[in-house]
């Protein structure tokens, strides 16, 4: 699977992309921001969207509904810090198909990421 | 995780300028809502970042903030107080940084946690008590290098300040030499100012104890308390960094030997860190008021253990006895304990200060308590050292390394398998002829001899004259001049460069 990482931050971002590619999965890109994101689904049309929550510019949940509405069969992973169960829940009404939550196992993120492709 | 370690470092730097910035921001304007939100993104990120890496403590602490940020977000406003204790928090996370980097200890959290409790209750923290390291307005933060490079220049001054008195005082003209008076001061109180600078309070490392302590004794089962006095005494940055090991040394031995487990134990366990200044030195101690070391004990292990034979043990005093327990294959504990292992601590705690230009002083009373006393230079930058000549040259030896001198015509020195020695008061002296070693043309005949202890060895350094002691400005060697000789070089008082000598380097 083709898989965009969004973090703001770099370490968390690598720590995904490494956990995914050991995986079996291809990080076809990165971004830091929600506008990033929005920027690089449109420019990549990747399989698979991590995506944090709390970002500069645009937040996770924004960026969710803007690449929705572009293409309402994108699917998205949240990422999320312990505590935000209401914006994960915000999250996941505006399309996101699942959520983990940092700090997480690699098994878990990659079950979920199987959970998704399935649904 | 080890390799997503630097990373996370040099993020959470990245992390702590940006949020600095944004807190002076808010400091002068406190309703900018763009900064709130930034200060509590990055609180978050961070967050997240420390959970990852298991760092409970720097989570907590961004959590409970991120938490605190919450309301504030939504009043739009942030109180002046909370500016401020934010930037402590920003300090704490930048030492946190700091010891990530060098593999130590991570700072305490708990004081500013206990804060937060009191800011969420709405208690207004106006005198919130600032930790050493944290800085407050008017205050700025400079890396450790640029104050070495500038103490380095004020050396350089210093040397060039001796040059030009001398060459002043030939030339013999008035307002020249009035002009050279001058300046020579201003150096002297630069050179003094930026000496300063790199002067850290011993709270840095004491405060760490206190926590430390608790938890140790606790583990041990042991009612003690630890008293510290003397944390406001400022030394030099390079011995505040290093005294942290041989100080849990000594505190770790205090509490395993010296403090009696409660069922034995007649009166409340009390161990005291102080620090006391005496001119140019400053003396640590960690005193007990536990059992005491039994000397009989000492003997008899040392005899057991085959340092001593049995004639030998018996001619000690009491503090060659003390003495004993510094040596590294000596312990007095009967069984290992986890908490300070096979008491090789003191034995560390010596070489530690004795690397440091100091020594471990030992006391102690049978039944009444001991005292283990760290006395080191305040500043590694002055040591007192004796000059001696060789080949007309001057070079300098720190004074710790010392124990005598002794005048002796070569015709004294005796010779064995081609190594010289010289039998000083029924005991061999193994000789190291300077001059030899260093590639120097020694003078004949009547020599000076200085007694030198490194490490167990005991020799003495056969040189042409000694000239004096003196307190010598300790400078960096040149790096393509470095040599296992040599632990650097200081000028002497009229101009001349003199090499220090290491001890250590001549095997």
């Amino acid at each position: 699977m083709r898989v965009l990482v969004v973090d703001d931050a770099m370490f968390m971002r690598r720590m995904l992309s490494d956990i995914l590619e050991k995986g079996g999965h291809l990080i076809c890109g990165e971004a830091a921001t929600g506008k990033e994101a929005v920027d690089r689904y449109k420019e990549l049309k990747p399989d698979l969207v991590t995506m944090d929550i709390i970002m500069p510019d645009m937040s996770g949940i924004e960026a969710v509904k803007e690449i929705k509405k572009m293409d309402s069969e994108a699917k998205i992973l949240m990422v999320s810090a312990m505590g935000q169960q209401a914006l994960v829940l915000e999250a996941v009404q505006a399309g996101a198909l699942d959520y983990v939550v940092k700090p997480f196992q690699p098994s878990r993120v990659l079950e979920s990421i199987d959970r998704i492709v399935e649904k | 995780m080890e390799s997503y370690l630097e990373l996370f470092i040099s993020e959470l730097e990245e992390y702590i300028k940006q949020l600095n910035k944004q807190l002076l921001n808010l400091e002068s304007n406190n309703r900018d809502t763009s900064s709130i939100i930034e200060v509590f993104r990055i609180f978050h990120t961070i967050k997240g970042m420390a959970q990852t890496m298991g760092l409970d403590g720097l989570s907590e602490v961004s959590h409970s903030i991120e938490d605190l940020l919450d309301e504030v977000k939504e009043k739009g406003e942030v109180s002046p107080s909370l500016v401020n204790f934010l930037f402590i928090a920003a300090d704490l996370l930048s030492r946190s940084a700091v010891a990530l980097r060098n593999k130590k200890e991570l700072p305490p959290v708990r004081d500013i946690l206990d804060s937060m409790a009191k800011i969420k209750n709405g208690e207004v923290l106006e005198y919130y008590k600032e930790e050493p390291g944290t800085r407050g307005i008017g205050e700025i933060r400079i890396k450790m290098e640029k104050l070495d490079t500038l103490f380095n220049l004020a050396n350089e001054l210093t040397i060039a300040r001796f040059r030009l008195l001398k060459l002043s005082q030939t030339l013999k003209d008035t307002s020249l030499q009035n002009l050279v008076d001058t300046a020579s001061r201003l150096i002297s109180s630069l050179q003094d100012e930026v000496m300063h600078l790199r002067m850290l309070p011993l709270t840095t490392v004491f405060e760490f104890f206190a926590r430390w302590f608790r938890d140790e004794a606790k583990q041990q089962g042991k009612e003690v308390s630890l008293e510290i006095v003397g944390g406001e005494i400022e030394v030099d940055r390079s011995i505040v960094d290093v005294l942290k090991e041989p100080l849990m040394h000594l505190i770790r031995n205090a509490l395993d030997h010296g403090i009696e487990a409660p069922a034995v134990q007649c009166e409340k366990g009390k161990v005291v860190l102080k620090a006391v200044r005496e001119k140019e030195r400053i003396r640590i101690s960690v005193i007990d008021n536990g059992k005491g070391i039994d000397l009989e004990k000492v003997r008899h292990k040392a005899i057991k253990n085959g340092l001593l034979s049995e004639t030998e043990a018996q001619h000690l005093g009491q503090e060659e006895l003390f003495r004993l327990l510094t040596h590294p294959t000596f312990s007095m504990k009967d069984e290992v304990t986890s908490i300070s292992g096979r008491g090789i601590g003191l034995d560390i705690a010596n070489s530690a200060v004795v690397k440091l230009g100091g020594k471990l002083l030992i006391s102690s009373q049978l039944g009444e308590g001991s005292c283990f006393t760290l006395e080191l230079p305040l500043s590694l930058a002055i040591i007192r050292a004796m000059i001696f000549k060789l080949d007309g040259q001057r070079f300098a030896l720190p004074l710790n390394y010392i124990q005598e001198t002794f005048y002796a015509h070569e015709d004294m020195f005796q010779s064995v398998y081609h190594r010289e020695l010289f039998v000083l008061r029924d005991e061999i002296l193994p000789l190291v002829r300077l001059s030899d070693r260093l590639g120097w043309m020694g003078k004949r005949g009547r020599k000076s001899v200085i007694v030198v202890q490194t490490q167990a060895k005991r020799r003495g350094f056969v040189i042409d004259e000694i000239i004096d002691e003196e307190e010598v400005v300790v400078k960096k060697l040149d790096p393509l001049l470095t040599s296992p000789f040599y632990s650097g070089c200081s000028i002497y008082a009229d101009g001349s460069p003199v090499l220090i000598l290491d001890p250590r380097g001549f095997g």
